[in-house]
């Protein structure tokens, strides 16, 4: 990938993630504590963390083990979140 | 074409992974101690300061993306932009510390300990952990600043600061979770 192009991708994933956590802060300021809010709270942040290890870490560019060791971290963590919040 | 290995040192990749795990362990604590005490972790949840914890999360989001743009600047043999970006970084590594420190001795002025009650253990458990992270992140960040100066990274030779870099995603991974977990969730 040219730098130009890594440069604009990475400037993109940063917006992005300013824009996710922006709207989880607004979200949680202006709307009722609910179970269905903490677990879009919960999906937003997994996405968050998941393009961080993708476009940031870079394991995007990565095949086998080392390209899932995050993301299955991440989908572990979600599953175990999701089931005490949900419990 | 993709990579066998990920960028950076495998050692320090190994170190990121045995990180993670222990911050799931303490998620995952959290998380199930919170389901017979739904209320009391309500009520004081909502003693803590959101909107500082969003400025900490933009502030920790940024350095990440810097220090992106420090490495890319590296590998296109451009130090002097590699040593800008890098420097923004340290900066907002300086702004989450300092947002951090002011509301750990808020809550210190408050008489609020480990002991106060189970939330607030919990909170200060793991908003601490987290801190010396980044205490560790400023350190890595500076000896990274420090060497860009010094000549010592090229387009072919920048393992340090790829592996610099992705210990400070992983400390900012790590809060992408942590602030909507302990703050808003």
């Amino acid at each position: 990938m040219s730098s130009n192009k890594q440069h604009f991708s990475a400037s993109v994933i940063y917006l992005l993630l300013l824009l996710l956590s922006i709207a989880t802060y607004q979200v949680a300021e202006t709307m009722d504590k609910q179970i269905s809010i903490s677990i879009g709270v919960l999906i937003v942040a997994v996405i968050k963390a998941f393009l961080i290890s993708e476009y940031f870490m870079q394991l995007k560019q990565v095949n086998g083990f080392w390209r899932w060791s995050v993301p299955i971290w991440l989908i572990i963590l979600a599953i175990g979140l999701f089931m005490a919040f949900t419990f | 074409m993709n990579k066998k290995y990920p960028s950076g040192d495998l050692a320090v990749w190994i170190f990121i992974m045995a990180e993670l795990l222990v911050f799931a362990i303490f998620f995952l604590a959290y998380a199930i101690t919170r389901i017979d005490h739904v209320e009391l972790f309500n009520t004081y949840q909502s003693t803590l300061d959101r909107t500082s914890a969003l400025w900490n999360t933009l502030a920790l989001i940024s350095a990440s993306y810097f220090m992106v743009r420090a490495v890319i600047s590296i590998k296109v043999s451009q130090p002097e932009k590699a040593f800008k970006w890098a420097l923004v970084a340290l900066v907002m590594c300086m702004v989450f510390l300092t947002i951090k420190t002011l509301e750990f001795s808020h809550h210190i002025s408050q008489g609020v300990t480990l002991s106060t009650n189970t939330f607030y253990m919990f909170y200060l458990s793991l908003s601490l952990f987290h801190y010396m992270h980044v205490w560790l992140g400023l350190i890595v960040l500076g000896v990274i600043a420090r060497n860009i100066a010094k000549g010592r990274y090229s387009a072919d030779k920048c393992t340090g600061a790829e592996s610099g870099a992705n210990y400070w995603h992983m400390v900012d991974l790590v809060w992408v979770i942590l602030f909507p977990l302990v703050y808003i969730m």
